[in-house]
């Protein structure tokens, strides 16, 4: 690090070529920091059980561990889908309800609005714990543990005052002037915000709906609490894999692969929006 | 292609909007916001109401399904000489130091070395938002894999760099595995902070730090004198943001150490979660909920503070 | 028909044979009359002591449990899935609701108290006396069925019986502790295989000293799910000690309990004949060490034998490479080792209890456990693993498995169950996490009299005792 900042010094045409080669080896290196977890899932997801042990680059990569987690027993498909049907819902009423309020606490003013919103951030700093205690002392009374309805309805408690937040920034974001024109042309509010204004923040919308999904996706604690073996989501499901066999890390790597791609290929469209929604979404 | 630019401050507050507007109808107002205002009640003020009276009553779910007697402040003044749950204070505070500390630094490292525009700095910044996304389990997989000292690339590499840790038992040494947790995480968190730290750095004027050259400041002393105080307000947010998620460390612990060795990673959280369900002690589980969410209250109001003074 | 009746019949339930021949003599009658297309060899509900003409048909029974992994299971799963025998016998949908395991204990726990939707269950016996009230007792059952419970060993039955005595479980799932060892590593050394922990941590000593890329014994110290009390309850018991007397209170901090401690830390500590990573080992970890070749031995479960002439499964120089024995005992104690079992049994609150019982019935079957035990056509699904001595003695089932059953058989004798306390999932935390915290260096005798001061706080508190 210290070369890059020495080259501004010195003009030596060496001492400021080797900075510029140490500079470009510490990039490198970030790039291998970031990525190398990744890669070595990639490499151990087509390992054999003895290949996985060693930590060898170059091997004959075999299809096995994907056959293995998706067929019988461990059949990672039916998480998938538990998994897909949780995020999807969560994301159907986050979004519309998220959207609607957000909305309002942008575009409306009235007593007690700061107020409300304040209160609608502090929820994300609820511990988890202590939303799961009850809602598993209901779910069990009303017989929803191991649904995937338990899962969506705890996953609201985060996701919602997040997008309610996250969209609020776009809604703030876009100039009150454009929803004029449309008023001048006798729209009233309902139609204007139903043709002018979501259809222009329906970017930040889409922004909101891939992060609820990735939330919902990865959520580890309320689905291991709340599920049994019929609403296993992937993050638990996974853990059927680290069975009386041992870890199993190339089946392992195998499953990581299925529940990290889709993430990863919705996070690389989202990019350009990706930091501003954490720095949000991470108060969870 | 270049990254936009991120501005905390732009998404996280609010503007205020310019003046009432008459056309905005007061019934939609309540039509649109009342939808979302129920569920969160129903998702976060139940909860909260039910936990606080849970905490004080008397609620094995070995004994009985259904909740006992109330004791009074019974299960909060059993927490203030409850070991385990002393200890899980230290170890919450301990990682949160190392995790907060070292993401900020290898944040700031990795964005001092990314900031200038060139394409394969451009091309590093695109991956950096890949860690994050991540699953918490996944991180903690991977990471327990890559540092088995038996066959752990990540071990085997230490190992041949610096020969004494060869076959060093990461997960076996308090400190270390504490290492390694918040390495899981600082994996995902420091590029992602390194981006705030770019965008904050580009906006910083490119006057101010030619001035300075001009002047004779070295390169060391324009980053203290000019750009670290620039950063301070984004560096103090990202802070926060860390402390909070540091708090709330569950899931690598599950899947990394189970609290171990002995109980020396035992988070808060996770120690929470083992009175309530595997202890099946609901009402002592809750009172040390309600704990942690003075805690968070306490962390919360800093954060809250900034945002609205960032207005 | 009746000769694979009589095959099951064995001496020890003679008893069982004039009833069972009798009734399904009477169903092949019934069959015949009814024009089946049963083959001739088919079995009957008879043989199994199932109920006869299907009364349960188009019931489902809801089972939970883990691990379908483990071979054992992923055969008894096809064995009950539709279109199986069991399903044409009974009409009986079986649905295996599979967990994961790391969360069974906590998840049968609350399923237990807070009221479930399960109709049977299969636990680990140690956490069976907190789920034991909402289960319900088989006394009944068993006497009309003529199921012989005395072809189970000691330690299966009494984790698998209340208090009162009543039994809540059939054995289901059940292991003993073995010694696996290299047999060329032994052979090359000539040593002999060691019959207690004494003369076991001499063996490692001299295989380290001799082959020093290899540790002489897999370990396990890490938290985790209570897998590290495996070796430890067994060194302790054959010393002489216990973990809790009969009030319930801690006594696992005697002298002899220390002393049992202290060997069995002093094997990763001072005689430094184990894998040092074996703080963070679990029964995994410890079991891939053997499999890998960088161990020279292993106490663990019996079951892992399957796995040995698994050429997927273990190294080169392992494969078809290991030798087994009784698990070591105590020097100058006794042997009384720890005995796994997971019984099997139905909530009270069950919505097909009898359904429910046939399942049971069926799975816990000798038959149909020997016949899961031999079959070694699939080597992932493999496991010597069988419940009944009437089993293990099997001549089928031991060639099958190397004579392992057999040996097994024998361990079993002396074998024991933890504590039948409703607290375990606590005190087990307080003894697993103790035995980690020695295992990185904390001092035995103090961290001992800590957690027996720990696990007396937990039994006050749940009114065990004033």
């Amino acid at each position: 690090m210290h070369s890059s900042l020495s080259s501004g010094k010195r003009r030596v045409p060496l001492a400021s070529r080797l900075a510029q080669l140490a500079e470009t080896l510490g990039v490198l290196l970030i790039i291998a920091f970031v990525l190398f977890p990744l890669i070595w899932m990639l490499l151990g997801a087509f390992k054999n059980q003895i290949d996985i042990y060693s930590v060898k680059l170059f091997f004959k990569p075999t299809l096995d561990n994907f056959r293995a987690i998706f067929s019988n027993p461990i059949l990672l498909g039916n998480n998938i889908w538990i998994s897909a049907l949780v995020s999807f819902l969560t994301v159907a009423i986050t979004i519309p309800l998220g959207a609607a309020a957000a909305y309002v606490l942008s575009r409306h003013r009235f007593k007690g609005r700061n107020t409300l919103f304040l209160l609608i951030l502090v929820t994300q700093f609820v511990p988890a714990v202590v939303v799961a205690i009850p809602f598993f002392n209901l779910f069990r009374a009303l017989n929803l543990i191991d649904t995937p309805w338990a899962l969506v309805i705890v996953y609201l408690s985060f996701t919602l005052p997040y997008a309610i937040w996250l969209l609020r920034g776009f809604f703030d974001a876009l100039p009150v002037e454009v929803e004029e024109a449309s008023y001048i042309d006798g729209c009233n509010e309902f139609q204007t915000l139903r043709f002018v204004t979501v259809p222009l923040v329906l970017p930040g919308i889409l922004v909101a709906a891939v992060f609820t999904f990735i939330s919902a996706w990865n959520e580890f604690f309320f689905a291991l609490i709340l599920t049994r073996s019929h609403a296993l989501t992937l993050p638990v499901g996974i853990l059927t894999i680290s069975g009386p066999r041992g870890p199993m890390w190339e089946q392992l790597s195998a499953a990581g692969m299925v529940v990290m791609v889709p993430i990863l290929v919705m996070s690389f469209f989202i990019r350009k929006y990706f930091v501003e929604g954490i720095t949000v979404g991470a108060v969870k | 292609m270049a990254l936009p630019q991120p501005s905390v401050s732009s998404v996280l507050v609010a503007r205020p909007v310019k003046k009432p507007r008459q056309y905005r109808s007061g019934s939609l107002r309540w039509m649109l916001l009342g939808p979302g205002l129920i569920v969160i009640a129903l998702t976060v003020i139940y909860p909260l109401a039910a936990s606080f009276i849970t905490s004080f009553r008397d609620w094995r779910l070995i004994d009985s399904p259904t909740p006992g007697p109330f004791v009074g402040a019974a299960n909060y003044t059993r927490a203030l000489t409850d070991a385990g749950f002393l200890n899980s204070l230290g170890v919450s505070a301990i990682y949160m130091v190392i995790s907060v500390c070292l993401t900020l630094l290898l944040g700031l490292g990795i964005a001092l070395l990314l900031q200038k525009p060139t394409p394969l700095n451009v091309f590093a910044r695109t991956l950096l938002i890949f860690p994050f996304a991540v699953a918490p389990v996944l991180k903690g997989f991977s990471w327990r894999f890559m540092l088995n000292n038996e066959y752990g690339v990540y071990a085997k590499l230490i190992g041949a760099i610096i020969p004494p840790l060869n076959d060093y038992v990461w997960l076996g040494h308090q400190l270390s595995a504490l290492f390694v947790i918040a390495f899981s995480e600082i994996w995902g968190w420091a590029p992602l902070f390194a981006l705030m730290f770019i965008g904050a750095i580009g906006s910083i004027p490119a006057e101010a730090t030619e001035a300075a050259k001009v002047d004779g400041a070295t390169s060391i002393q324009i980053f203290f004198k000019i750009t670290l105080p620039l950063l301070a307000p984004v560096i103090y947010i990202v802070a926060l943001l860390k402390i909070i998620s540091a708090f709330k460390m569950f899931d690598q612990i599950a899947i990394m150490t189970g609290g171990g060795p002995g109980d020396s990673t035992q988070t808060l959280y996770y120690y929470v979660y083992q009175v309530a369900f595997r202890n099946l002690d609901m009402g002592y589980a809750s009172a040390l909920s309600y704990i942690l969410v003075a805690i968070m209250a306490v962390i919360s109001t800093f954060y809250v503070r900034t945002l609205l003074k960032g207005d | 028909m009746i000769e694979t009746t009589t095959r099951s019949v064995t001496d020890r339930s003679a008893a069982v044979r004039r009833p069972t021949l009798q009734r399904s003599l009477m169903l092949s009658l019934l069959g015949v009359l009814a024009g089946s297309f049963a083959p001739i060899s088919a079995q009957s509900a008879a043989t199994y002591h199932l109920k006869a003409g299907k009364p349960y048909a188009g019931t489902t029974v809801k089972f939970l449990i883990c691990c379908a992994t483990a071979g054992q299971f992923a055969q008894m799963i096809k064995l009950t899935a539709p279109g199986s025998e069991f399903e044409k016998l009974t009409g009986i949908n079986v649905q295996w609701e599979n967990t994961p395991y790391e969360s069974l204990q906590q998840k049968e726990l609350i399923e237990a108290t807070t009221g479930n939707t399960y109709d049977a269950v299969a636990w680990v016996d140690s956490w069976g006396e907190a789920i034991k009230p909402y289960l319900t007792s088989l006394n009944s059952r068993i006497a009309a069925d003529k199921i012989n419970m005395k072809d189970y060993p000691n330690a299966y039955i009494e984790a698998a019986s209340d208090k009162d005595g009543n039994v809540i479980g059939i054995p289901f799932r059940g292991h003993p502790l073995v010694l696996f060892y290299r047999k060329d590593v032994f052979s090359a050394l000539k040593l002999p295989v060691p019959k207690t922990w004494q003369a076991l941590i001499k063996t490692s000593q001299t295989i380290e000293q001799k082959m020093p890329s290899m540790t002489g014994v897999s370990m396990i110290y890490k938290v985790s799910a209570g897998q590290n009390l495996f070796n430890w309850v067994s060194m302790l018991w054959g010393n002489g000690g216990d973990i809790l007397d009969k009030n319930g209170h801690a006594i696992f901090n005697s002298s002899k309990g220390v002393e049992a401690t202290q060997t069995y830390i002093d094997i990763l500590r001072k005689y430094k004949i184990t894998n040092p990573a074996a703080t963070t080992f679990a029964e995994p970890e410890a079991s891939t060490e053997l499999k890998q070749g960088r161990a020279a031995m292993w106490v663990g479960w019996w079951w892992y034998w399957a796995q040995f002439s698994d050429p997927k499964a273990v190294s080169k120089d392992v494969l078809n490479n290991i030798g087994f024995a009784t698990a070591p005992g105590w020097a100058g104690g006794t042997t009384a080792n720890y005995a796994l079992v997971w019984p099997l049994g139905i909530f009270k609150n069950a919505k097909n209890p009898d359904a429910a019982w046939e399942f049971i019935k069926y799975v816990t079957n000798t038959k149909i456990q020997q016949q899961v035990a031999a079959n070694r056509s699939i080597p992932a699904e493999a496991d010597n693993t069988i419940v009944t001595f009437t089993g293990m003695r099997d001549a089928k089932v031991n060639a099958a498995n190397g004579g392992i059953p057999k040996v097994g058989a024998s361990a079993l004798k002396t074998a024991r169950t933890l504590p039948q306390v409703k607290t375990w999932a606590e005190l087990q935390s307080v003894l697993e996490i103790g035995i980690n915290k020695m295992a990185t260096g904390a001092e035995v005798k103090p961290t001992m009299d800590q957690m027996a001061a720990d696990v007396d706080a937990i039994q006050k508190r749940a009114g065990l005792y004033k």
